[in-house]
């Protein structure tokens, strides 16, 4: 790695490490942050309840992205929203039936529903097979095609898939869609973020699924992280507009 | 007690996190070494999987899902074919099996994926009728119209369309989605690299 990569790699993580820590001292300290409405995330947090006052299910698939490589954020975001539907799924005795196209996926789903049975002190109801293992990360029809048959037993309400996806997305959308079912979708993947745009009207874009911990669980360091994106972000755009003027002046 | 069950995987998790950090930097070799380590865990994983994936279908089988008969009928001859294999009774199995069934039924279901995409735009269309919805049929149809084999003079404008949109406007826009995921990406690695996020502790 050359000096410029390692100097920015350590720059923005000493930088960004410590303007994370501030951010969050002054949300602790009673500073107020808001944070815009999502429709995905509104959604997503009554899917327990509706469970309960339908009779039926909720899918919940967390995409194929191994926690071990490049989808491993997307994925621990993924997990994040796992964790809130479990943890009030659990409580009111309307767990979700959870898909993962990922070995380490599949493990963390079972550690996140084992978690939240343990948290509502009901852990003799746990039930490992709520969680399915589909297929492995590189074969992504085997992975609809198993999502879609989870999607098509019968007694299910609601379809949420977020993580990593691909074009694959479309068939087991369009199973849920056949059902009526209810949809949230979020992905950082550009094909399955457009197919799921045609899919769903609550849709979680790139970055908005990265923030599922901050909209679902509102704790300090998350809703800091969220600031800490937006000083990136406006970084970004002042150095895209001052590269793009370098260009135009030079040529 | 209680105090440890919280701390000791968080500063593990540190440890390590900075430690793959600082090495794929410095040492390259330990950072190899500790993804090594995640890969392996992985393949553990994925063997946990599935078995949960037999077992699942056991219960099927027993409740009389002829499908997840066919299903385990598969991974038990897959896994003699591996183990002949191994011991040299035949020659490349698995490979075989995978390139004559597994291949060619993952193409058959991608090939239906432009049918799936088809109907989920009409569908959009009868869910919500707005300019975005028809903006995006629009774009759909003139797409099309432009990868079609139209005449010569007549299909010139549409490739020239074509091109304004997939060179410009889906170009623009996907690199705005991913400079932003990217960004949200470097936030969920602080925030884990800190101890602000710990997934793993349930």
């Amino acid at each position: 790695m050359d000096l410029v990569s390692i100097v920015s790699v350590l720059l923005i993580s000493v930088v960004g490490s410590l303007t994370l820590y501030w951010l969050t001292l002054r949300l602790r300290l009673g500073k107020q942050a808001a944070l815009r409405p999502l429709d995905g995330y509104d959604a997503l947090r009554i899917q327990s309840g509706k469970a309960v006052e339908q009779g039926r299910g909720v899918h919940f698939s967390l995409g194929r992205g191994a926690l071990s490589g490049e989808a491993a954020a997307t994925s621990f975001a993924a997990l994040s929203a796992l964790d809130y539907l479990t943890e009030d799924g659990c409580a009111s005795d309307a767990p979700p039936l959870i898909t993962a196209g990922d070995g380490t996926l599949f493990v963390a789903g079972q550690d996140s529903l084992r978690g939240a049975y343990g948290d509502a002190s009901r852990l003799e109801d746990y039930q490992p097979n709520l969680v399915h293992f589909l297929s492995a990360e590189q074969f992504p029809m085997t992975y609809a095609a198993g999502a879609s048959e989870a999607v098509n037993r019968g007694d299910m309400g609601s379809n949420l898939m977020l993580g990593r996806f691909g074009a694959e997305i479309a068939i087991v959308t369009e199973a849920a869609d056949r059902l009526d079912m209810e949809q949230v979708i979020g992905s950082d993947d550009p094909t399955a973020m457009a197919v799921a745009t045609v899919a769903s009207n609550k849709v979680l874009l790139g970055e908005e699924l990265l923030a599922a911990g901050a909209y679902l669980e509102r704790k300090p360091a998350q809703i800091a992280s969220i600031q800490l994106q937006d000083i990136f972000r406006v970084i970004a755009v002042v150095g895209i507009l001052l590269a793009a003027l370098f260009n135009f002046v030079v040529s | 007690m209680k105090k440890y069950r919280h701390a000791l995987p968080l500063a593990l998790a540190i440890a390590f996190g900075l430690l793959t950090l600082l090495g794929l930097l410095f040492v390259p070799d330990l950072a190899a070494t500790m993804t090594g380590w995640a890969s392996f865990l992985a393949a553990v994983a994925l063997l946990i999987g599935v078995i949960n994936l037999l077992g699942v279908h056991a219960r099927r089988l027993a409740g009389g899902n002829a499908y997840s008969g066919v299903l385990i009928v598969s991974m038990v001859a897959v896994f003699i074919f591996a183990l002949t294999d191994f011991l040299g009774l035949t020659e490349d199995g698995v490979n075989t099996i995978f390139q004559l069934i597994q291949v060619p039924l993952e193409a058959a279901v991608a090939s239906l994926l432009v049918f799936f995409l088809l109907f989920a735009g009409m569908r959009l269309l009868r869910r919500q009728l707005n300019v975005w919805s028809v903006l995006f049929m629009a774009t759909v149809l003139l797409t099309l119209l432009g990868r079609t084999l139209l005449p010569g003079p007549l299909a010139e404008p549409f490739r020239w369309i074509n091109r304004i949109l997939s060179e410009i406007v889906v170009t623009a826009g996907v690199r705005g989605i991913l400079i932003g995921v990217a960004i949200g990406i470097v936030a969920v690695s602080l925030r884990i690299l800190t101890g602000s996020e710990r997934p793993y502790d349930k």
